[in-house]
């Protein structure tokens, strides 16, 4: 099999980081937009003389929960951040997954998706440049969700196993009519991402995918 | 000119019952749909001059959904109304005619004009 180079790696690393920004930029403009639609209410009903009328408090409640919505979307991209970090030596696989699918959310709320995320009770971390496990996990993500049809499912599970950090992604749901037909130069970046993390990638039946990474203390 | 019925689609509740609340403080008769099948219910139901439209709603193509509303409404127009638009969703959008594309948040004047713009052609073209 010929080696997956540096450069196809890169694009990697880049479409993953484009996709996330992409996703942080899209919820937080609807934050946004909720926000400013909420105070324009706020000064319209002041303006017609309702500024005491039941609908301005509930839009000073619209406002608290967007701006809490929205603080955490800081916090999950704040923690992104940190992951990114270009002198990162490891991660906690389950709090990259987090952030990961926080910022996930709308887009499998769009595919009527659900995605549940199982982490063990104390971080699984494990080695190797977090930049290269976001990218993977988003890879893997969007790519298990392909086949899978409205009320689709995907299991993330994250287990520490002695030395071994295990993620697998478990859909449910696949569409009758979608094909096992898995892009094989695309399985390549994935397993040359697995390897600079130190571990491998396993593809399985029911389009079940098994990370192993190996566990740090 | 009677006051003109807005119809408004997104999956943010909290935004687009504001907006809807906004308008008709202005003398529309504004109603919010939050769901494919709302819209197209409401569509049906409303007869709306103008449609704001968000592209991204779950399970469905945004694009389908324009040109289903496109056929229910031949004397309506639709204006996109989105927090992100993928390029090739605004070109296909204004490819299917629709009215034009506005980024959420976006001014209430701005909005307006739109609408209003939107509504005369509406009103040219069923005169035709």
């Amino acid at each position: 099999m010929p080696p997956v180079d540096d450069a196809a790696v890169a694009r990697a690393l880049r479409a993953s980081a484009a996709a996330l920004i992409g996703l942080a930029a899209h919820e937080l403009s609807n934050r946004l937009a909720v926000m400013r639609e909420t105070l324009g209410l706020i000064e319209d009903l002041a303006r017609a003389g309702r500024a005491g009328a039941a609908g301005t408090a509930r839009a000073q409640g619209v406002l608290d929960e967007q701006v809490g919505r929205a603080l955490n979307l800081v916090r999950t991209l704040s923690g992104l951040g940190s992951a990114l970090a270009a002198t990162a030596e490891d991660f906690d696989a389950g709090a990259c997954l987090a952030d990961l699918l926080g910022l996930a959310e709308r887009w499998a709320r769009q595919r009527s998706l659900k995605i549940a995320l199982e982490v063990p009770g104390t971080p699984a971390r494990a080695g190797g440049d977090p930049a290269l496990f976001l990218c993977l996990a988003h890879r893997l993500l969007t790519r298990s969700a392909e086949p899978l049809g409205a009320g689709g499912r995907i299991a993330v599970r994250v287990a520490r196993d002695g030395g071994t950090v295990r993620v697998g992604l478990l859909p449910s749901g696949i569409r009758a009519e979608a094909g096992e037909s898995p892009d094989e130069d695309d399985r390549k970046i994935d397993r040359e991402l697995a390897r600079r993390l130190g571990g491998e990638l396993q593809f399985e039946q029911g389009g079940v995918t098994t990370i192993r990474l190996a566990a740090v203390r | 000119m009677s006051e003109a019925r807005v119809l408004i689609v997104d999956d943010e509740h909290e935004f687009a019952e504001a907006l809807g609340e906004r308008l008709r403080l202005r003398g529309y008769d504004a109603r919010a749909a939050f769901t494919a099948a709302d819209a197209l219910a409401a569509a049906a139901a409303l007869a709306p001059d103008v449609v704001l439209l968000d592209l991204n709603l779950p399970g469905v193509r945004g694009v389908e959904l324009l040109m289903t509303l496109r056929r229910l409404l031949p004397r309506g127009e639709i204006i996109l109304l989105s927090g992100h638009l993928d390029p090739a969703e605004k070109i296909e959008g204004v490819r299917l005619d629709a009215f034009g594309v506005l980024l959420k948040p976006v001014e209430m004047q701005e909005l307006i004009a739109k609408i209003e713009a939107a509504r005369t052609r509406g009103l040219s073209n069923a005169a035709r």
